[in-house]
């Protein structure tokens, strides 16, 4: 049985989970390189989002706000004293069934190691979490024409690293 | 390389996103929990300025303003106490900032002249020392003081204690200067003691007294002289007349001879007093002149100063070593801190930084 809350209906929150949980999970797995981690703070950005949903406010998307609790909770959790650990693709990430897109991923994955951590974050919310560029400058709080020109940078810098 | 790098990019992180593994689970354990109260909500939500941030820059603010109004250089503090004279003489020396020419000559040196020759370089200086201490302990401290005195064969002149201040008053010899005033600033850490020396030449004052008697004892040569040979010229004229007189034949020239000589000697005598009342005279002016010499040698010989002491409080002692600002600094400082930790708390998205507190 799903809980009402007050701004959001129990279907339009379970169709929320539905299309933002990927998206998220995916994030956090690259960010933590971790899964059970990434499912606990998955677990925990719902709750605090839960928690939060009375004052929500419906002109903001409720996507990109989700990201931007995900990211603090990442954060707390480094603040914490827990430091990131090299990601181990064979036991933690998504496995991948489809060869060309394996191949893919596995470049990206390289690529991304050698660039900076802001470098990787902008692109992870770009292409894994599907954010749009408004999205990105409100989570990051930085000019949407920054977010472009970085945006722009990164894939400049990952174009060179191919 | 058949994609571009967004193609790349857009297949990659289409491949990155897939449920956890117990996604339904999860799905229904987190939408079924309760919502938060509202009214735990609603207090979570007023608390979204940075009050703790405002009341320290505040506070630092006040402390800067007080700190403004009430600062007063290190200096003045400790050296605008009302000084006592100190010494038996009686001297103003003791004060070190009324150190003056008429302070240090006394009133009975005849006038110097401004145009002392360069080509005399000897030094008759007159010192004069202040100390304004600081200190947790004034009596220790005093005793301490006079211990150092009498150890340099000086005295003390006076001495007042107070539970808060001190004064002592005190001469030493000038040969013994040194160690004395290497001992006193060795009772107390550099912060807490100001020194003043007042140093004066008096050159002058010696130049003079010596010009003086240089004058007196040359008028008292020469009086000298002249007794000696109104006496010689006397003596002459007496024995030309006891031999005029011892030839004269008639009563009557040995009666003029001898009117002659009664006005030999009382002219003798008049002229002879005379020239005995100015040697004296001469002589006395000689004495007293080398006495004010020796009371010239006999002061610079020594130092006379004072040492104030006075009661420092922990909060003094704090704004010697950091400053009188430190406490609107470290409010600044603190301002910043909870301002920063603010803004962090910020960094989270609206709904969820109200929610975390």
């Amino acid at each position: 049985m799903v809980t009402h809350y007050p701004s959001m209906s129990p279907d339009e929150l379970a169709k929320q989970w539905d299309a933002t949980t990927p998206k998220l999970f995916g994030y956090l797995v690259n960010v933590l390189r971790d899964k059970a981690l990434a499912e606990d703070i998955l677990q925990s950005t719902w709750l605090k989002a839960l928690q939060a949903l009375p004052r929500y406010q419906p002109r903001n998307k409720f996507e990109a706000w989700l990201f931007a609790i995900a990211r603090n909770e990442c954060k707390q959790h480094w603040r914490g004293g827990n430091r990131e650990v090299p990601m181990d693709p064979e036991a933690h990430d998504i496995p991948d069934d489809r060869s060309s897109q394996q191949h893919d991923s596995i470049l990206v994955d390289q690529i991304m190691a050698k660039m900076t951590e802001d470098d990787r974050e902008l692109l992870r919310l770009r292409y894994i979490a599907d954010l749009s560029m408004n999205e990105i400058a409100a989570i990051l709080k930085i000019n949407i024409i920054a977010v472009r020109v970085r945006v722009h940078r990164a894939l400049k810098r990952a174009q060179h690293y191919v | 390389m058949s994609k571009n790098i967004k193609e790349l990019f857009s297949s990659w992180g289409s491949s990155k996103r897939q449920p956890p593994e117990h996604n339904e689970i999860l799905k229904n354990k987190i939408l079924s929990r309760p919502p938060l109260p509202d009214e735990a909500l609603a207090k979570a939500g007023t608390r979204h300025l940075p009050w703790l941030s405002f009341a320290f820059a505040g506070l630092a603010v006040i402390m800067l303003f007080v700190n403004f109004v009430n600062y007063e250089p290190e200096v003045t503090l400790l050296s605008s106490r009302n000084y006592q004279t100190g010494g038996s003489s009686g001297s103003k020396i003791a004060q070190p900032q009324a150190l003056n020419e008429s302070a240090i000559a006394p009133d009975y040196y005849p006038y110097p002249g401004n145009d002392v020759d360069i080509t005399d370089t000897r030094e008759f200086l007159k010192t004069g020392y202040h100390a304004a201490i600081r200190t947790r302990d004034i009596s220790d401290l005093s005793q301490q003081v006079r211990n150092i005195v009498k150890g340099v064969d000086g005295r003390v002149d006076s001495l007042n204690i107070s539970e808060k201040s001190g004064y002592i008053s005190f001469a030493v010899p000038a040969s013994k200067f040194d160690a004395f005033q290497t001992q006193i600033k060795g009772l107390v850490r550099s912060k807490f003691i100001i020194e003043t020396i007042n140093t004066q030449n008096l050159l002058p004052q010696k130049q003079s007294i010596e010009e003086a008697q240089e004058t007196i004892s040359t008028k008292l040569s020469v009086v000298r002289s002249q007794r000696s040979s109104l006496t010689a010229t006397h003596n002459r004229t007496i024995a030309n007349l006891n031999t005029q007189l011892a030839s004269a034949q008639t009563e009557e020239e040995r009666a003029t001879i001898r009117t002659r000589i009664a006005n030999e000697n009382s002219s003798y005598s008049r002229k002879l007093s005379s020239l005995n009342a100015q040697i004296s005279e001469y002589q006395a002016a000689l004495d007293n002149t080398n006495k004010q010499d020796t009371k010239l040698i006999n002061n610079v010989a020594t130092v006379q100063g004072t040492i104030s002491l006075q009661w420092i409080s922990v909060w003094e002692v704090i704004n010697l070593y950091a400053g009188p600002y430190w406490l609107p600094i470290i409010l600044a400082i603190a301002a910043c801190a909870a301002y920063f930790n603010y803004r962090r708390s910020l960094a989270l998205p609206p709904m969820y930084s109200d929610t975390s507190r």
